[in-house]
């Protein structure tokens, strides 16, 4: 049994249009909404972040200087848009860039036990953000959500690392896994599921609750599965293994789509 | 798939049906040698689409030592899955149910959207639990929101959809299922018979008949199939025991075969023997027996419906392709698309049938068993326009924006220098030499000089042994970098840009085409010739450049124990040739 649906009858509320179609029986969301919860996420963002550079309000900078926490690695620009910054988990050597907006403030809210077993308050989590990924300019994080008796209830969305998400992008996807590339100006409806290694062409519209299987290529509005990635997607030359190829000095790109994207992170001011 | 600019493709030269022949022929035909050398690679010709691709789908076949393609290898299925709902489905279920999903997962014959179970009643907010919620159900999609609603399909739950959809027709109405099917087809035979008997006696009215075949003539598409399968059938069972040849009937008293021996000694009956022999089996002759006959007043109404509707109730030729029925053409024909399933697949070298990758086979994991990648025997080239190189390669913390190169516009006639890197993926050193037309095939021609030809590239040592030894070799260049970002001297012909561990940089001029030909030049004499059209993508830079890199290696284990074990250790090192097309998307060439 869904247990989507589980947690909706254990609190009484009944959804409206809840799909049953593709979601029932379904072994990702189950295995999303499993055990793990509450998340086992590496620190809350709050931790590396002082709120006040988070604030949307706040007068941006000309400059696009990029913030280092020293601990984590993660590189938050300035003049991102952060709101609910203590329901987000960065997994360190996160890039965040200007203009993207998280909506951290969209959290679940529907019933869950208050505190773990050691008594502490548990925070819900709304968005996690794995290792080495990177949300490029002008891109909005939103979690997906569904309407009932009236109200509105989030879901908690996951990316996975490696994960590259071109500028302008619009995401509300339930979950993302490892080493996706998502082109410019996509547009990934609520409740997608995007397995590992998948390559998004650009200008794509994924419609709701699509789940794009490992290894394809999508493109088009609506999306579809145009091809497959090669044997070689995400593999750097020279075979050693994530960044062992020192393509070297000046500009050259030494990080490959679907790849480990460290050296994109590092190249990153 | 269109790549962002430069990229760069790898040939592979099966494309051409000589060097792919089978072994035998081509030594019945040698092909003469001096051909194969001068030829260059077309990359504008139609066929080099099928042997052009990027590296991460290439493949590398350890024992012919030879890149492998989509096209020089077999694929093997490991096993069936659904894209949408991930179940493998077992090879068993394949052959008798077809290559589509059989759960919940559906397309929208619009749009092809996955759809959606809904519930069309708005659930009771009094009740706790989800089972509160009732039907009907629909099949929706979420992207044009068509649903089932729209061809008059609703469903009682929201699980079995396959099963219930396969009994309800477009509009509601139910589907006899095969045994309804075939014993009303048996009914119907019987009465046709009877009114054939009535008919002889009396041959005054036939219309009874003529408004049965009316009522025919719209039998759906799975009907008209159960019908025509089921005539085959009898018909061959008819055909069977009748077939003195067949060779089941081997039992001495048999008549068949009384008939047969008899036959070898009596000339006189052979003739009558042929005209005993089996009449061949004879067509569909009737609607009950799969007959369609071309009825040219549904056509009218048809052209009558399109008439007052207009044309957005006929379907695309896409949309038409996508259902099962082929022969539908209004959108209140439409059903919903089960999800065709899909493989995960094996390869196998074409020539020596070694197995070249190999996933994992269980559906949820990513990972391959064996792979043997391209990328890990041949060089990596990339292209990067010099200019921008050297203005990241000294980033200023003042200046605002890098300068960056706008490869969709190349300027014509203006000498332009890239650099070309050429990173080495085998863990020894190579030598390279480097092969270019001098002017690109195609109609615009542009002007392409390697400045450095031949070179070599470092071995894909550890990446310690780099970090210890870039310090110690620094680049000397006598280049001047204005503040525009142009080079104003120190590219020398003959020379290397750069180096790294395993990597070297070299650098090509390029002079792009002009777009049209000079107007001043063509001045006198045939101004009437029509302007040429250019072609689309006829302004993509595309350069071809021919790579053989030789190189000494370990003999591999299996060839060294064929030969001679007293050989000494040197000669345990064998020299090694490879040569392969690339080609080169340099940019577009901007329209004066
Ligand atoms: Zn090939
Ligand atoms: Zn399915
Ligand atoms: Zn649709
Ligand atoms: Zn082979």
């Amino acid at each position: 049994m869904n247990p989507l649906l589980q947690a909706k009858s254990c609190q009484g509320v009944p959804n409206i249009l809840l799909n049953l179609g593709q979601t029932c029986n379904h072994p990702l969301l189950s295995s999303l909404y499993s055990s793990s919860h509450p998340p086992i996420f590496p620190a809350p963002l709050r931790t590396h972040l002082p709120p006040s550079s988070l604030l949307p309000t706040r007068p941006l900078t000309s400059s696009t200087a990029l913030k280092h926490p020293q601990d984590s690695g993660n590189k938050v620009s300035r003049r991102s848009a952060i709101t609910g910054t203590a329901n987000i988990t960065l997994g360190g050597r996160t890039v965040i860039q200007a203009d993207v907006h998280l909506r951290g403030d969209l959290h679940p809210t529907r019933a869950m036990p208050r505190s773990d077993s050691s008594g502490r308050e548990v925070i819900p989590t709304s968005i996690s953000i794995g290792r080495c990924t990177v949300i490029s300019t002008g891109s909005v994080i939103k979690p997906p959500s569904r309407v009932s008796r009236g109200q509105v209830h989030y879901y908690p969305m996951k990316i996975g690392d490696n994960v590259f998400v071109g500028p302008n992008c619009s995401i509300s996807a339930i979950s993302i896994a490892s080493h996706v590339h998502i082109g410019v100006n996509t547009t990934i409806h609520p409740f997608v599921i995007i397995k590992e290694n998948v390559k998004i062409l650009p200008n794509t519209v994924i419609p709701t609750q699509m789940v794009i299987p490992s290894g394809s290529v999508v493109g088009g509005r609506p999306a579809r599965v145009v091809g497959e990635v090669g044997e070689g997607w995400g593999v750097s030359a020279g075979g050693a293994g994530g960044g062992g190829l020192g393509v070297g000095g000046g500009g050259e790109k030494n990080w490959v789509e679907g790849g480990d994207l460290r050296e994109l992170v590092r190249s990153i001011k | 798939m269109a790549q962002p600019f430069p990229y760069t493709y790898y040939s592979c030269d099966c494309y051409d049906s000589k060097t792919a022949s089978i072994p035998t022929k081509r030594s019945s035909q040698p092909p003469p040698p001096e051909d194969e050398d001068e030829r260059t690679f077309d990359p504008r010709n139609p066929r080099s689409n099928y042997s052009l691709y990027p590296l991460e789908h290439l493949l590398y076949c350890e024992d012919c030592q030879q890149i492998r393609c989509p096209r020089c290898v077999i694929e093997e299925t490991l096993n069936w899955f659904c894209p949408s709902c991930l179940f493998e489905v077992p090879s068993s279920m394949i052959k008798s149910e077809g290559n589509r999903c059989t759960r919940n997962c559906y397309n929208c014959p619009v749009c092809t959207s996955p759809m959606m179970v809904n519930s069309l009643e708005p659930p009771d907010p009094n009740t706790d639990d989800r089972s509160g919620i009732g039907g009907p159900w629909v099949l929706s999609c979420p992207y044009c929101h068509w649903s089932t609603v729209d061809i008059g399909i609703e469903f009682e739950k929201h699980t079995g959809i396959t099963q219930q959809l396969s009994r309800i027709a477009n509009g509601g109405k139910p589907i006899p299922t095969q045994k309804e099917r075939d014993k009303e087809r048996d009914r119907r035979k019987e009465l046709e018979s009877k009114k054939k008997e009535r008919e002889i006696l009396s041959e005054s009215d036939d219309s009874p008949t003529v408004d049965r075949r009316r009522v025919d003539g719209s039998l759906s598409h799975e009907e008209l199939f159960s019908n025509l399968s089921a005539f085959y059938k009898s018909q061959i069972a008819s055909a069977t025991p009748s077939n003195p040849f067949s060779p089941h009937d081997i039992n001495f008293s048999s008549p068949s075969s009384f008939s047969r021996i008899m036959n070898l000694y009596s000339s006189t009956s052979s003739k009558k023997q042929k005209q005993a022999k089996p009449t061949p089996m004879r067509e569909a002759a009737s609607t009950l027996e799969g007959l369609t006959i071309h009825d040219s007043a549904a056509d009218a109404t048809a052209i009558e419906r399109i008439k007052k509707e207009g044309w957005s109730i006929t379907l695309s030729s896409t949309q038409k392709h996508d259902q099962l029925n082929p022969n539908m053409q209004f959108d209140d024909e439409l059903r919903p698309v089960a999800t065709l399933l899909r493989t995960k697949r094996g390869k196998r070298c074409r020539n020596c049938r070694h197995i070249l990758s190999k996933p994992e086979s269980k559906i949820t994991s990513t990972r391959y068993k064996i792979k043997l990648l391209a990328l890990n025997h041949i060089p990596r080239l990339s292209l990067r326009a010099l200019s921008t190189t050297t203005a990241q390669q000294n980033p200023t913390p003042g200046t605002s924006a890098p300068l960056t190169f706008d490869y969709n516009a190349l300027k014509s006639g203006i000498p332009t220098h890239f650099l070309l890197t050429l990173s080495n993926p085998l863990f020894d050193p190579i030598r390279v030499t480097l092969a270019t037309p001098s002017t690109t095939p195609g109609k615009i021609q542009s002007r392409i000089t390697i400045l450095c030809p031949q070179f070599e590239v470092g071995a894909n040592t550890d990446v310690w042994d780099d970090a210890l030894s870039s310090s110690l070799s620094p680049v000397k260049r006598g280049s001047v970098i204005g503040p525009d970002g142009q080079i104003q001297g120190g590219i020398e012909a003959g020379k290397i840009w750069d180096r790294g561990r395993n990597w070297t940089r070299v650098v090509i001029e390029i002079v792009p085409g002009f777009l049209k030909p000079v107007t001043g030049l063509a001045f006198g004499g045939n101004g009437g010739v029509p302007e040429e059209m250019l072609n689309e993508d006829e302004d993509v830079l595309e350069i071809p450049i021919f790579v053989r890199l030789e190189f000494e290696a370990d003999v591999s284990a299996e060839d060294r124990g064929l030969s001679d074990s007293k050989e000494s250790e040197k000669d345990k090192r064998e020299k090694r040739e490879e040569a392969f097309w690339t080609v080169i998307g340099v940019g577009r060439i901007a329209a004066i």
